[in-house]
Parts: structure tokens; C-alpha cells; sequence
């Protein structure tokens, strides 16, 4: 299979993972939101009945629900944050910030394993002109690489640095390696390269995967282009076209 | 609270297990809410369930090793699956594994206590029929004049039933 066919298609199946783990996230917030909503029909059925109306239990029920709208509403704005990281392939991006909505998608995957988070980012705002699709397909692609090299509850860190005017990005697990998907790990290197950058596997103290991606502040000229208006190698001249 | 079918209902999403419990536990049921798939297992384990209501996809042990478990160990459990994340091939394995519904969440709660009351009927019926045809056994194996072994089999067998 051709990088750029590999690169389209680990991309939307990266799309595919965060859009259904997060439609899976407001269903549950819908069916929360409609559970509620009966449990107020099944009160005022009752105090139909002639008993007193529980008005503290419904202005706790109100309340919930409105918790849920929220929850809902900053899920949908962020996914929508997330599809529009497709429309460009070259931004300025804060890290920061795109970590931050990194870490709110892939809660559902990190629940499921029941790990815990722990982050550390500079005080100082990083800005990259780059891919933000890319950079947040790599780094989700770490966690995951993390994650599934060892047992469920473990620890996962990830720490944002500034690094020569570019970032740095670590993301290890605490846990001994059980499994390393090969696959997976082969892959992000072809990322990186996309991005300009490199990756670094490294092994912590404790026997962990800890990988580190550097990226450059900006994305090399061919990687500004969409995949399909690159220059192809022709294999008959050994030339490339447009 | 005798009268009531005695139901378990495990979902790791905290809000909707406490509200559907509360709304369950208004109507013909005595609910006990587990948060894990590991705590309905253990709960499972210490009190007599008549009907289980699982969610599939949950932290640690999943819904569908949890049906396999509680169908393992509870022989006449009904487990009904409600889950906000199924598909034909879940629904398949879950059959097969003898679950009595599988519904999707958001879900009308007139149409859950449906499935739940039938799941009961199913358990009703499924007890009656072992019973039938224990003591159909019984009586067929009996030896004429030892009422005392009798007595004995009778006895197991409603420890079974339990």
C-alpha cells in the first residue's frame, strides 16, 4: 500500500474513532436527558394523585438536567472544533489548546482502559503553523500506543514542551511493556514525516513505552499541499509530476 | 418489597443508572444498581437476582462477559442488554450467550418494562419446567416404600430452584 494511501486511510479511520466515540457520549446524554425528563412525568403522576408535589426533588432534577445540556453542548462544540481541523491543512495552532481538546476526545477510549491522566504544559503558549488533523491523529495514535502496550489503570502522561521554536510531545505510560502494536508503531514515523518532525521510542525507568514526537514550528512545503496535488514519482522516468 | 421482581441493573454512566433506577424501583421493581460490570458480578454473587438489565459497553468486564457470567452462574437469571452502543454482531453473540432483550438507549421506558415483565414470565415459566420435569424424574426413578429418599430428591430440588 502506497504512504499516501495509508496516510488517507489511518486518517479517517482516526476520524471514524473520535466521531463515533463521541456520538456514543451524547447518545448517553440524551438517554440521561430523556430519563430525567420521565422521572419528572412519573413525580407530577403522582402528585396528581393528591400527594404533595416534591418540588426540592424537581428543582434537583432541573438542575441535573441542565448539567447534561451543558455537557452536551461543549461535547458538540468540540467535535465540531474537531471536524473543522480538515478544512486546512496548514494553521497556526496553540498546542496547548489543541491538547486540551485531544484529551476531552479520547475520553471515552482512556475510560474504557481506566487510565488516569496526568498532564504538564508550559505556562508559556506554543504556536505551530501546521496540520492540526495530523498532529492530533499522531498523538491520539501515541495513546493509544501507550495504552495498549500494557494492563488496564495505568498511569498516562503527557507533557507539552517548547523545543528550539517547534514542540515536543511525550506521551508515556507508567506500566511495563506487555504488547507493542508494530503495526501502529510503524506507522507514525510516515506521520511525522508529514509534519516535518520525528518520533522517539523510548523505554521509562520503569519499563513503560514513552514515545516522543519533536515538531518543527512549521510544516515542510510539500506537506502544505493536499495529499492529492502532490508531486508523484513516475516510475517510467524515474522523474516526478505534479 | 416481597412482591416486587428483584432486578439488577449495571451501567457505568452513573446519572442514568441512578434515574432509572429511582424510575424502576416507582413501578413493579426492587432494583439494585451496580456501577461495573465487576460490582453486578460480585452483587450477583451475594443476593438472588430475578432479572438483570446490563449496559454493554462499560470499563473493565463488558456487558457481554458479564451476560456470560451471570447466565454461567444463575441458572434461571434473565438478562435483558440496554446499551447505547450496539450492532447486529453484538446482538448476535448476545443471543447466542441466551440473553432475553437487547435494546438501545435512548429507550421508551414502556417498551423496557415490557421486555423486563416478559423476562420475568420467561424465568417463571423456565422454573416451572424444571420443576415438571424434576419431578416427573422423581417419580419415575422412585422405588415403591422409601418415601424418606423422596423426601431427599424433593428437597434438592427446590435447592436447586433457588
Amino acid at each position: 500500500m502506497s504512504e499516501e494511501k495509508r496516510l488517507r486511510e489511518k486518517g479517517l479511520a482516526f476520524f471514524g474513532s473520535i466521531t463515533a466515540s463521541f456520538s456514543h457520549e451524547i447518545n448517553n446524554i440524551m438517554a440521561i436527558i430523556a430519563e430525567l425528563s420521565g422521572l419528572m412525568e412519573d413525580l407530577l403522576r403522582v402528585a396528581d394523585l393528591g400527594h404533595p408535589p416534591q418540588l426540592e426533588r424537581f428543582r434537583r432534577i432541573s438542575e441535573r438536567i441542565g448539567t447534561q445540556v451543558k455537557r452536551g453542548e461543549e461535547m458538540i462544540k468540540r467535535l465540531n472544533r474537531f471536524a473543522h481541523t480538515m478544512d486546512e491543512p496548514v494553521k497556526t495552532i496553540d498546542m496547548t489548546h489543541l491538547l486540551v481538546d485531544l484529551i476531552a476526545l479520547s475520553e471515552r477510549p482512556r475510560t474504557r482502559r481506566r487510565a488516569r491522566l496526568e498532564t504538564r504544559f508550559p505556562e508559556e503558549t506554543i504556536l505551530l503553523v501546521s496540520n492540526p488533523f495530523l498532529l492530533q491523529q499522531a498523538v491520539f495514535s501515541c495513546m493509544e500506543l501507550v495504552l495498549d502496550a500494557s494492563h488496564d489503570n495505568q498511569l498516562l502522561r503527557l507533557i507539552l514542551e517548547n523545543q528550539d521554536g517547534g514542540a515536543r510531545i511525550t506521551v508515556a505510560g507508567e506500566d511495563p511493556i506487555v504488547k507493542t502494536d508494530e503495526a501502529a508503531l510503524s506507522f507514525l514515523p510516515v506521520l511525522m514525516e508529514e509534519l516535518g518532525g520525528k518520533v522517539e521510542v523510548i523505554s521509562t525507568d520503569n519499563g513503560g513505552l514513552s514515545l516522543v514526537l519533536s515538531i518543527p514550528y512549521s510544516l515542510p512545503e510539500d506537506s502544505k499541499k493536499p495529499i492529492d496535488n502532490r508531486r508523484k514519482p513516475d516510475v517510467a522516468s524515474g522523474k516526478s509530476t505534479a | 418489597m416481597a412482591d416486587k421482581i428483584k432486578l439488577l441493573v449495571v451501567d457505568d454512566e452513573k446519572q442514568f443508572l441512578e434515574t432509572i433506577s429511582t424510575r424502576l424501583s416507582m413501578r413493579d421493581f426492587d432494583v439494585t444498581p451496580a456501577n461495573s460490570g465487576e460490582e453486578a458480578i460480585e452483587a450477583a454473587r451475594k443476593q438472588e437476582f430475578e432479572i438483570a438489565l446490563v449496559d454493554l459497553n462499560m470499563p473493565g468486564i463488558g456487558g457481554e462477559k458479564v451476560l456470560e457470567i451471570l447466565k454461567g452462574e444463575h441458572k434461571f437469571m434473565e438478562v435483558v442488554i440496554l446499551t447505547g452502543y450496539g450492532g447486529i454482531d453484538s446482538a448476535i453473540r448476545c443471543t447466542k450467550a441466551g440473553v432475553y432483550g437487547y435494546l438501545e438507549k435512548p429507550c421508551e421506558l414502556g417498551t423496557l418494562l415490557k421486555v423486563l415483565r416478559e423476562a420475568y414470565q420467561r424465568r417463571v415459566q423456565n422454573k416451572l419446567k424444571f420443576k415438571h420435569e424434576k419431578l416427573k424424574e422423581i417419580v419415575s426413578e422412585a422405588v415403591p416404600g422409601s418415601p424418606l429418599e423422596i423426601l431427599r430428591k424433593l428437597k434438592e430440588m427446590d435447592k436447586e430452584l433457588k
